[in-house]
């Protein structure tokens, strides 16, 4: 057995025989069953993934279990694998990712996740649910659904994906670029919406992409707009430049969109023009970039085959420009006829 | 001949552009133009001889070029010499004729594919709090 595999038998080990609570939902084709060892964790990841829940008793078989624990869980678990020194590429120390499993560590948030392929199990771990950061709230699990996804021939990917059932475009680019604005201008005109920050694009016969949070990020001075609509709000820290992540389910249930063909990859840029959005055709190597970083900071573990997926994925699509400078009201109706015509 | 270091290489060819990343360095290059035609000749087997046929670059200064560019892409360790590769099949010059050949070398993601070590685990096992970083509260 390799050493990912050992490491993670040590885990299914420490948690066997263990009942606790647990909730089901379907991920990007999945389903997903996470288990509540550590209620407080539950208590902060489920409201993202209340869109797509599914009721008990549903009766569809189990794909993937990702078992949530933290440091209060009062079982012997593994400590990490690794000391003082160990190097991480990309969140992996050699000989921890193979096609059997992978253990990934974020050593600034100290978050752990370990993912057995063949067993369709995961383990998050945090040493302190308290602290996890407001990201992590906002879209939990990314890097394990990430590396079960990968596993599928599918990603998640850093972008906002705006459409209904018949075609939806993936909005990508570095924070500040105008994603998110895109986003909630988009979702108070009424229209479909599948993400602000994640989604998970499967490539296939053809490219879908899938709802996997309900959340969207707002800047703190702006939380008032959406409090009429009776939100919720993650947890964040605004002395460490964390933005609150809003819950639109069951607020905006019937604006939540599970999976939709991907038409199209627009990256939003701020201009000074103060006309209306404009977009013009570009090279897909400007979207392969404003998809790469963000991809690999983000989603650690993925390596290599996470590299090779979006060079692929990128292809697929024609990619825009999207010139923002004017009324940011003005963007839901120029992306509303511009998807019309892709359609 | 050279063949791709296809160990620590992959490379894709998105809308006329190549885009090659290197895993153990960290960084990803971007070739255009001229510099992609050859580069579809060297995953063919092409040598410096049979590039400049296929540039449809016959004066020296060319030549000097596509041997500098090619020079480049090897201290860069996208390629490997492999005496053992067969010939290139030439693909016709480009229609536009020579231009020299060029690519950019990007690094914004080489700290994200290098070795990062841990810090200061402690006897939990764990590495020690982020400075800054404590309890966060709704």
């Amino acid at each position: 057995m390799s050493v990912a595999g050992d490491y993670t038998a040590r885990w299914r080990e420490a948690l066997a025989g263990q009942s606790v609570a647990w909730s089901d939902y379907h991920l990007g084709g999945w389903v997903v069953r996470l288990h509540h060892h550590s209620p407080e964790l539950a208590a902060r990841f489920l409201p993202a993934f209340a869109h797509r829940a599914l009721q008990h008793g549903h009766g569809l078989p189990i794909q993937l279990h990702i078992h949530l624990t933290d440091g209060s869980t009062s079982l012997p678990l593994p400590a990490l694998p690794w000391g003082t020194g160990a190097e991480l590429v990309n969140g992996v120390a050699p000989g921890y990712a193979d096609d059997a499993a992978v253990v990934v560590f974020d050593s600034w948030s100290r978050l752990l996740h370990v993912v057995d392929f063949a067993q369709g199990t995961a383990f998050f771990h945090a040493p302190v649910a308290g602290q996890i950061p407001a990201w992590e709230e906002a879209a939990p699990l990314r890097v394990i659904l990430n590396l079960w996804a990968l596993a599928h021939e599918g990603h998640l990917l850093h972008g906002a994906a705006l459409g209904d059932e018949r075609g939806a475009l993936l909005l990508a680019g570095p924070g500040g670029s105008g994603k998110s604005t895109c986003a909630l201008q988009w979702l108070s005109q009424g229209g479909g919406y599948l993400s602000d920050d994640y989604c998970l694009v499967a490539a296939g016969a053809s490219v879908q992409v899938h709802s996997l949070f309900c959340s969207a990020k707002v800047v703190p001075e702006d939380r008032g707009k959406y409090l009429h609509h009776g939100l919720r709000f993650s947890s964040f820290r605004e002395d460490l430049g964390e933005k609150p992540a809003a819950i639109l389910h069951p607020a905006f249930a019937s604006q939540l969109i599970a999976t939709a063909p991907l038409r199209a990859i627009v990256l939003p840029r701020l201009t000074g023009r103060s006309g209306l959005p404009e977009l013009t055709r570009c090279e897909g190597g400007l979207a392969w970039r404003a998809l790469a970083l963000p991809t690999f900071s983000q989603l650690a573990g993925g390596g290599r085959k996470s590299m090779e997926f979006l060079s692929r994925f990128v292809k697929r699509l024609p990619c825009y420009q999207l010139d923002l400078g004017g009324p940011p009201e003005a963007v839901p109706v120029v992306l509303r006829q511009f998807l019309d015509e892709l359609i | 001949m050279y063949r791709l270091n296809d160990q620590n290489i992959s490379w894709e060819k998105i809308d006329g552009e190549v885009i090659a990343i290197h895993y153990q360095t960290g960084c990803y290059y971007s070739l255009q133009g001229m510099a992609v035609h050859l580069w579809e000749q060297l995953m063919a087997g092409a040598d410096l001889d049979s590039l400049c046929v296929a540039a449809g670059a016959n004066a020296e200064e060319a030549r000097g070029e596509i041997a500098t560019f090619l020079d480049g892409l090897r201290q860069n360790d996208l390629l490997i010499e492999d005496a053992a590769m067969p010939p290139a099949e030439l693909l016709a010059a480009p229609l536009g004729g020579y231009t020299p050949p060029v690519f950019e070398i990007h690094s914004d993601l080489q700290q994200l594919l290098l070795a990062d070590p841990l810090h200061d685990v402690d006897e939990t096992g764990w590495p020690a709090l982020p400075p800054g970083a404590t309890e966060v509260t709704a």
